[in-house]
């Protein structure tokens, strides 16, 4: 029987990104008919409601009260008291058999959290996890060179996973009351003596591109500086954000913080135009999470063309200017 | 002010034509990619973390330039010197030895930084190859010093670093005492390593790169892991294709269609 354990972070804002995170467990534990597991949520305030599904119950639970929700409690004593409090929690559990895997949700402070607890177990950790199977022993996939390529590992020791952030629609999970074994409080204040201060805190406008909900990517295609002033012009009457390609910011056709791919943005547009760029797998590393991905290039061979929901073998500028011509004339 | 800049040396995914692939299509079972034919980069963070040290860097401070591998990173560790490095330091040790495990190359890193005193160490967030991200924090933890992401820009007033970091809604400024790790990711307008003049290259061949051996006992990884395959990710999306001889034919059958919708 395989033995597991489940890290999760859950307050009001995060807690989407937990549903799906949880989402991606239950898959992975239904696919390996593992309906067990002991839990820890760590939470901004007190846990009161936990995801339930027919399938998966939890043996024993711990609720860490703890804002993690900052990004300054990684530099500060307070993340110590917090893996003394889960070591102290797994070591319990662990005296009648060892942990098989321990999986963490993915969340801002996940990676850095699996990093400490994998030196203080020495249990190895890795990220952006695509799947687990347990047969035999533990092997799981992930993606590597920029999701061109699927790595299968195998492990004969227990391991630390987290989940690359996917989307999986079951309606199966929903959030009930729950009642933990264990609850318990750490203070977060940022501590002088840990040498790190927090000074100045400025809310920057969420305007960034890549919270942008309409870009157009310039590639190669657009040939010059002007082609693409002439098209970020258009694009921005139209209400769409300019992102690039890295030889089109080379060329300064475009400036460098509009870099997208593995070396830039990575966006979360609900549409993106991709306008004369090939597609290399480090530039689609930044639009693969954009809900529509329409390509718009003169070679029907170029890798972006399959990549994409619509693709339409046509020159940039003149998709740029017709599609112009048209939402203006209705206008 | 010492200062360390950790980079890797990556295969340009950039350059890579469609249909070549970094393992043998035909042979199911081989467990190791070919990557010889392709072009080697700096990885993209770590030369933004490379200009980022050069930048920052004040006249009396000491930059040092760390990677870990083979002969073969050389080229890229004498280009750091001949952009302004003063020291360029690689460990000896085969890159398949460390199987993708970023504890492996922190417990190495760590051990190096340990025996030399480093008050800021510069990395890259993440490559392109792994994208765990997980060294840096491995690094943090088991020296047990701060590691800032997403920094920005860092200045020095008595003994005290200010350090602005940028997250997708803040931007904060920390005071630390140091040492700490800073993690570099996008910066505006900074990105690639300064490219050096004929002279500036001309002299960094005349200087010596050191070379740091390891005990094996610091390659071991936690756990024994095996690779078992690389498979060929598959992309899906249902593509509709408007792929007409006409060019603006397909604009105006795709403007006029309910695929425009989208727009």
């Amino acid at each position: 029987m395989i033995k597991a354990l489940y890290i999760d972070f859950l307050n009001k804002k995060d807690t989407p990104e937990s549903l799906n995170n949880f989402k991606c467990l239950k898959k992975t534990l239904n696919a390996n008919n593992i309906k067990e597991l002991d839990l820890v949520v760590i939470g901004n305030d007190e846990t009161k409601d936990y995801f339930k599904t027919d399938t998966i119950s939890f043996k024993k639970s711990l609720n860490i009260i703890f804002d993690y929700t900052k990004d300054d409690c990684i530099y500060t004593s307070a993340i110590n008291d917090l893996l003394l409090h889960l070591v102290a929690f797994i070591e319990d559990n662990q005296k009648d058999g060892h942990y098989d895997c321990i999986f963490i949700s993915t969340n801002k402070i996940s990676k850095y959290l699996q990093a400490r607890i994998s030196i203080y177990l020495k249990m190895q950790a890795f990220s952006d996890v695509i799947d687990v199977d347990f047969k035999d022993c533990i092997s799981f996939k992930r993606g590597i060179y920029t999701n061109l390529l699927k790595l299968n590992i195998k492990s004969k020791d227990p391991l630390i996973l987290s989940f690359i952030p996917q989307k999986i629609k079951d309606e199966s999970v929903s959030l009930s009351p729950f009642s933990f074994d264990k609850k318990v409080m750490i203070a977060t204040p940022l501590k002088e003596e840990k040498d790190v201060t927090l000074v100045t805190h400025e809310i920057i406008s969420n305007t960034s591109l890549q919270n942008a909900k309409k870009v157009i990517v310039l590639g190669q295609g657009c040939k010059s500086k002007e082609y693409c002033q002439k098209i970020s012009q258009m694009a921005h009457e139209l209400g769409y954000e300019i992102a690039a390609t890295r030889p089109v910011v080379l060329n300064a056709f475009v400036s460098m913080d509009r870099l997208v791919g593995v070396s830039g943005i990575k966006l979360n547009a609900d549409t993106v135009i991709v306008l004369g760029a090939s597609g290399s797998s480090a530039f689609y590393y930044g639009i693969e999470n954009c809900k529509k991905i329409i390509a718009v290039n003169t070679d029907l061979n170029a890798s972006i063309m399959e990549k994409s929901d619509i693709s339409i073998k046509a020159d940039a500028m003149e998709f740029m200017q017709r599609l112009y011509n048209k939402v203006m004339l209705c206008k | 002010m010492q200062i360390l800049v950790c980079f890797s040396i990556v295969d340009d995914l950039s350059s890579l034509p469609l249909d070549s692939y970094y393992y043998q299509k035909d042979n199911d079972t081989d467990k190791s990619l070919h990557t010889s034919h392709i072009r080697k980069i700096i990885s993209a963070f770590d030369e933004s973390a490379l200009e980022f040290a050069l930048r920052y860097k004040n006249e009396n401070d000491t930059v040092t330039s760390l990677t870990i591998g083979s002969e073969t990173c050389d080229t890229f560790s004498r280009l750091t010197l001949a952009t302004g490095f003063n020291k360029a330091i690689r460990i000896n040790i085969d890159k398949d030895t460390l199987k993708y495990s970023s504890y492996v190359k922190a417990a190495i890193i760590a051990k190096f930084i340990k025996q030399n005193n480093y008050d800021l160490i510069c990395t890259g967030a993440f490559d392109a190859h792994n994208y765990q991200g997980m060294t840096s924090l491995y690094l943090s933890s088991i020296l047990n010093i701060p590691c800032f992401n997403n920094v920005q820009s860092i200045k020095k007033t008595e003994q005290i670093y200010e350090i602005i970091c940028k997250t997708t809604f803040d931007l904060k400024i920390y005071k630390c005492k140091g040492p700490c790790i800073l993690n570099i990711s996008n910066i505006e307008n900074l990105k690639n390593l300064r490219i050096p003049t004929l002279m500036q290259k001309l002299e960094a061949k005349k200087q010596k790169i050191d070379v740091i051996e390891i005990d094996d006992a610091l390659k071991k990884p936690l756990n024994d892991i095996e690779i078992l395959d690389y498979k060929e990710l598959c992309i899906k999306r249902n593509t509709i294709f408007f792929k007409d001889d006409d060019c603006n034919l397909n604009i105006d059958t795709f403007l006029d269609s309910k695929e425009k919708e989208l727009l």
